[in-house]
């Protein structure tokens, strides 16, 4: 009997305990910060910026005219660290600031080159923050790329979410965590890297460096160089690399996808070139990686030679000059033309994060089994070793779909002239 | 209720010794095996599980000999005195173990589930928990363990199953991490994590037959052997050494990187289920295992007055630590001290006394 009670009490105060009302808080009283942009203010201050999302105005009646205004509000601190800025966010909204569903956080550029180990040990050690949560470099500063991006989903956090998922549609941008962001950080041979984002002027014109590779005809661009108009002037574009927890540069968008492919990270994405037959024309073809890169990295003594077999594959996307490169001999011109551009634009990528200083592939990553102890791959010293790496990339194309049409035909000359 | 328990069978002997000895994945212990062994700690985990069985079939081929449970077969062997002493070691032991998991399994609860819960009533909890469980006796305990050992296992694959994203299996190497032999004397040492694994010769008396005691060694600690291994070697390729070594709980750290789409992210409060019923269990069986030689110790006929009286003495004994670090402190002069004489000193002095006894009694049927 007396163990009947005891299990009766037993269920009786589980009962109460499992309802979530102890310490449970409404909807109203919690202030969901959505995003965090941190910038650099004057003294050893920084700014932050939280976009906390209005959950009356998301359950609005009429979703189809909730505006992003009407959704988020924003409120920026001056605090010396993360934890000291949302004590102040507890004092500026009604609410209790609740970071758990931080989506992201946007690091102005200032800050990313001042070092972002002080911001960095706090995500990692705080509950509220998850290693999903995605990192991105502001090429400005995050205060404003927060306040004047107006993206046409209800949320903004979820404006971030899509848009940085969509990365692998192009290869323009690498989607990273502060999981991915932290690991390398304390890897001996990585560097870390984060996506890039700018407000774009919005003028048309674009600021892009012309193609470094002969045949290549596609422009090089960091996301305010973007040549756009219209539309939310919020641009992702490129990868800030970083040399520790500083950044020491900006990757623009082809470099990017180069990287995408050394990293085995290249899904997808369309080319454009020059065509090999009418110089006049170019030729498109939607580029996909074959296989993970084949990576081999020798060292003897303090000299590194880094073997890189990149194997692409792709399918016809247009040829504007009516050529068949359908037929075997103009596909296997195709395959080389395309080859050689992604080598000579892999090297250049590489010599530009060895003047950095920054592997930010992480070549080092592949060397590790050459060694039995920690000791001996702490004596290799990888830092020095990489900027004076020699590279020998091979990159080989195989075209292997023609798309819809099988056989091009030119359209005749008299309809031409 | 008696402390005189049935006969129980193979799949509860698994169960009992698993759910004893994996705990120890849900807490720090994985980071500091890293720590120690540096990228050879997963193999570290499996000597130290090696080394532990063949412990347990040490005592397996004493009870071989002398059926019985580990006080009846020490006093045969050792003495009243002998089997005392024993005894009181395994106690404080399996005390130790049930006091440091309260600790560790309340600061968890608050630091990865309910943050804003009185820490005496998140210990309470668990103690009331435990003692509510240990009333139905050890082969309703080890039935529900063996029930949920499956969605135990299941579970732990699954979340690295859903990990595969984040692999990067050069983090293994350089491969003898710290060195060769430094990381098998640091799974010498903690082969402690399976401290409690000589709960079988504790009971021995309540399994059907030694054939059961076998399996449990083999299946029950080779399978905890196996996930633990896997769990740090999961827990290497994810994080790379340097961040791996650093994570106070690096299994709820592992399922919150989960994260494959916009539907499948945020599950580590699934997870958070799996290693709180872990961790009740191991609690319970720990406690079990304390009180069940209490009894035999002083021969009372029951263990069911001292239930409340002990649970709540050593949830007290849990809050004593004034800080998280001080408790891993503790628990590291626990681990590389105390709790080896149990695995390696005790097993070792009751096989040399049942050869001893076996010569002797040779000798005496030749004379």
């Amino acid at each position: 009997m007396r163990f009947r009670v005891a299990v009766t009490i037993m269920l009786f105060a589980t009962s109460l305990l499992i309802t979530g009302c102890n310490g449970a808080k409404e909807l109203d009283e919690v202030g969901y910060v959505l995003t965090v942009g941190v910038d650099v203010a004057e003294g050893d201050q920084l700014d932050f910026t939280y976009e906390i999302a209005i959950p009356r105005a998301l359950a609005s009646e009429s979703p189809g005219k909730t505006n992003r205004k009407a959704t988020v509000t924003f409120v920026t601190v001056t605090a010396p660290t993360l934890t000291e800025g949302r004590n102040l966010l507890n004092s500026v909204i009604a609410r209790a600031p609740n970071l758990s569903h931080v989506t992201t956080f946007v690091i102005g550029e200032g800050l990313a080159r001042k070092g972002l180990a002080d911001i960095l040990g706090m995500t990692m050690r705080l509950r509220q923050f998850r290693g999903a949560t995605d990192i991105v470099v502001v090429n400005g500063k995050a205060k404003d790329f927060l306040l004047q991006n107006t993206p046409e989903e209800v949320l903004p956090s979820r404006w971030f979410q899509s848009m940085l998922s969509t990365g692998v549609e192009t290869g323009y941008y690498l989607r990273t965590s502060l999981h991915e962001f932290y690991v390398r950080l304390k890897s001996r041979t990585s560097a870390p890297y984060t996506t890039l984002m700018a407000i774009n002027p919005l003028n048309g014109e674009g600021r892009s460096s012309d193609p470094a590779v002969s045949n290549d005809n596609v422009h090089d661009y960091l996301p305010k160089d973007v040549p756009r108009a219209e539309g939310n002037p919020a641009t992702v574009v490129g990868t800030a690399v970083f040399k520790g927890d500083k950044m020491v540069g900006m990757l623009p968008s082809e470099e990017t996808r180069m990287l995408a492919m050394l990293l085995g990270n290249y899904p997808r994405g369309f080319m454009t070139m020059t065509d090999p037959l009418a110089p006049q024309h170019s030729v498109n073809v939607n580029l996909r990686l074959g296989r993970k890169p084949k990576i081999n990295v020798n060292i003897s003594g303090e000299h590194a030679v880094i073997s890189v077999n990149v194997f692409l594959e792709g399918d016809l996307a247009g040829i504007p000059s009516g050529i068949n490169y359908e037929s075997p001999e103009n596909t296997r011109l195709l395959n080389q033309q395309i080859s050689e551009i992604v080598r000579q634009k892999m090297l250049l990528m590489l010599q530009q994060t060895q003047e950095w200083g920054a592997d930010v592939v992480d070549f080092g990553y592949y060397i590790r089994p050459k060694y039995a102890t920690n000791q001996e791959f702490e004596n290799l010293h990888w830092d020095a070793i990489y900027p004076n790496a020699e590279f020998n990339v091979v990159v080989t194309t195989q075209i292997q779909r023609t798309g819809l049409m099988h056989k091009t035909s030119p359209i005749p000359s008299e309809k031409i002239q | 209720m008696s402390y005189q328990s049935g006969r129980m069978g193979t799949a509860e002997g698994i169960a009992l010794v698993f759910t004893m000895t994996f705990t120890t994945i849900f807490v720090t212990l994985p980071a500091e095996l890293i720590e120690t062994s540096g990228e050879l700690g997963w193999i570290s985990e499996i000597a130290s599980g090696l080394s532990t069985m063949a412990m347990l079939f040490l005592f397996i081929y004493v009870f071989e000999r002398f059926p019985g449970d580990l006080f009846y077969v020490s006093t045969r062997l050792l003495g009243k005195l002998g089997a005392c002493l024993i005894s009181i070691y395994y106690i404080v032991m399996f005390f130790s173990v049930a006091t440091l998991l309260i600790r560790d399994f309340s600061e968890n609860t608050l630091f990865a589930a309910l943050p804003e819960l009185d820490f005496h009533l998140s210990v309470g909890w668990y103690a009331l928990s435990v003692a509510f469980l240990l009333y139905f006796g050890i082969e309703a305990i080890a039935r529900a363990a063996y029930v949920i050992l499956p969605f135990s296992a299941g579970g732990i694959i699954l979340a690295f199953a859903l990990l595969v994203p984040h692999y990067k299996p050069y983090y293994l190497f350089p491969w003898q991490g710290t060195g060769m032999t430094n990381a098998l004397i640091k799974s010498g040492v903690l082969v402690a994590s399976n401290a409690a694994a000589p709960l079988l010769a504790v009971i021995a008396k309540s399994f059907q037959n030694i054939r059961v005691l076998r399996a449990a060694a083999i299946f029950g600690l080779g399978g905890s052997m196996l996930i633990k291994s896997t769990s740090i070697l999961i827990l290497i390729i994810v994080f790379g050494p340097s961040a791996a070594m650093e994570r106070t709980l690096p299994f709820f750290e592992m399922t919150r990187l989960i994260s494959l789409n916009r539907y499948i992210q945020r599950i580590d409060s699934i997870f958070i289920i799996l290693w709180v019923i872990a961790g009740i269990f191991g609690i319970t069986i720990s406690l079990y295992m304390g009180l069940y030689l209490i009894t035999r110790l002083v021969n009372l006929p029951t263990m069911k007055p001292l239930i409340p009286i002990v649970t709540l003495l050593l949830a007290q004994i849990a809050m004593i630590p004034p800080d998280a670090s001080s408790v891993r402190a503790l628990e590291g002069i626990l681990v590389k001290g105390y709790f080896l004489i149990g695995i390696y000193v005790i097993p070792l002095l009751l096989f040399a006394a049942t050869l001893l006894n076996k010569k002797r009694g040779t000798k005496c049927a030749s004379e």
